[in-house]
């Protein structure tokens, strides 16, 4: 068994989503595993799976000339571009970890080895974010496609988060700016590593993870075929809706693991949070049938821990009025 | 009900050893399924649910629904074969319940079942219990639960 590395170079949108789509799919029970490495040569935003194209803000998207593709892996919209480098280990689902966080601590930590190597104090945090001082610094996904599993990350060396809070639909621009303020302290870059170090490095780690020899491939005629398959199925208009989900309760933002935005409601009780680190630290909240209780419900809410039982001990003191602010802060609490 | 490892089971229900699924024979014909609590554990938190269409065939293996989990997205494998005949509204809308509450969360539905594919499912509490017990012991080898 060999680790085989599949590095395409600069590719397009289309195709830095429908490589390791195609790797995956293509991979038969027993196969030996891959670690592919592509950039996109074009910038573009991406959509988990289960995630509504409503979060995005479709007319800035085109402003921007940017295409909406959809992955089939989780999390949230992204933008990416050039500047980051996509890697993906693709391995038989009969290999990999059956549990999703035996997964992504054995498949996600020789990513984390790879750039400790090069002098970044990288760590995976919270089950699936690669972090160093702190920010995220590698965003990261996982799923099985056809008889694959794969785990997908990038190694940003610059990101433009200013761009990134352009194409989300928020409710207002108070929001956006919350949204970008947190990226601007919780997402970071790596501008002084050097592409081929990095793609070095997590060969040299995940070869070692593995136990098995690197050795540098291209893709075989079946795997050429899913990968331009799945370049035709990514750019359906089908595809790319989504699947049919429930509606949405209110508006999250999660910027990493801990921290996130959340404005919705319930009823005439409207609330707005916003977490770091998993404890809320401002939040705001409006109900005209509080009778001015409201700022009060809101100063005991910061601080609390965002955790529904947390967050009801602080609130139990305002009674009704605090049980209609948990119920409006309930969903957001689900941290997607 | 009855206790393996820690886990609450029930007794009356089988098993697809696969993937950690519970499969309820209904009177009417139909397999209601939905995961049994080692397979909610492993799975993670799960925060989406899309069902296969009703009405589609799926061979025993296929998949069911997409379900994601800590930004894992992977099918639910047909414990056995049948026709989709209903996903569960009450669970797509909160999916954490599938964690919550693993016995009240079917997930999906399926009529027209492939009965020779019941030889594969865990029944009996003598049955289940072994099964069970062999699996918590592996994913604790494996790290993946707590001991």
């Amino acid at each position: 068994m060999t680790l085989r590395v599949i590095d395409t170079g600069y590719v397009s949108a289309v195709r830095s989503q429908a490589l390791w789509h195609g790797l995956a799919e293509a991979m038969a029970p027993g196969a030996d595993p891959v670690l592919s490495f592509c950039r996109p040569a074009e910038a573009y935003v991406c959509l988990g799976y289960h995630r509504r194209l409503e979060e995005l803000d479709l007319d800035v998207c085109a402003a921007l000339g940017l295409p909406v593709l959809r992955r089939q892996i989780g999390g949230g919209p992204v933008y990416l571009d050039g500047d980051q480098l996509f890697f993906a280990l693709i391995l038989p689902r009969s290999s990999a970890p059956a549990a999703v966080a035996r997964l992504y601590a054995e498949l996600l930590e020789p990513a984390a080895t790879a750039l400790r190597s090069l002098g970044v104090p990288a760590e995976v945090a919270s089950t699936n974010d690669i972090v160093a001082g702190g920010r995220k610094i590698s965003g990261t996904g996982a799923g099985q496609i056809g008889e694959g599993v794969v785990v997908v990350g990038n190694v940003m060396f610059a990101f433009p988060h200013e761009r990134m809070a352009a194409v989300l639909r928020v409710p207002d621009e108070p929001m956006r700016q919350e949204c970008l303020s947190l990226m601007r302290a919780h997402v970071g870059t790596l501008p002084q590593l050097p592409e081929d170090a990095v793609k070095s490095a997590l060969r040299r780690a995940y070869s070692s993870a593995l136990g098995q020899p690197a050795r540098s491939a291209r893709p075989g005629a079946a795997e050429d075929a899913a990968i331009t398959e799945w370049e035709r199925r990514l750019t359906e208009p089908g595809w790319i809706a989504g699947p049919s989900l429930a509606p949405p309760s209110g508006r999250q933002v999660k910027i990493r693991a801990g921290v996130w935005v959340y404005d919705g409601g319930a009823g005439e009780t409207r609330v707005r949070i916003r977490v770091e680190d998993g404890r809320v630290t401002t939040a705001a909240v409006k109900d005209p049938a509080m009778n001015g209780r409201a700022d009060g419900i809101a100063r005991a809410l910061v601080g609390a821990r965002a955790q529904r039982e947390a967050l009801a001990a602080r609130l139990v003191q305002f009674g009704d009025d605090g049980v209609r602010a948990l119920q409006a802060l309930a969903p957001g609490l689900v941290v997607r | 009900m009855f206790t393996v490892a820690g886990y609450t089971l029930d007794p009356e229900l089988a098993y697809d050893p696969v993937a950690n699924l519970w499969v309820a024979l209904l009177d009417d014909g139909r397999a209601r399924i939905g995961y049994d609590p080692l397979g909610a554990e492993t799975t993670g938190d799960v925060v989406a649910i899309s069902p296969a269409p009703a009405g589609a065939r799926r061979a025993r293996g296929e998949s069911l629904a997409t379900v994601e989990a800590a930004k894992f997205v992977g099918p639910l494998p047909a414990p056995v074969g049948g026709v989709i005949a209903a996903a569960n509204p009450a669970v797509i809308a909160q999916p954490g319940s599938v964690n919550a509450d693993p016995f009240g969360a079917w997930l999906v539905e399926l009529h027209k079942i492939d009965e020779g594919d019941l030889v594969h499912l865990m029944r009996g509490e003598d049955e289940i219990g072994t099964w069970f017990a062999a699996a918590v012991e592996r994913f604790r080898r494996q790290g993946a639960i707590a001991e």
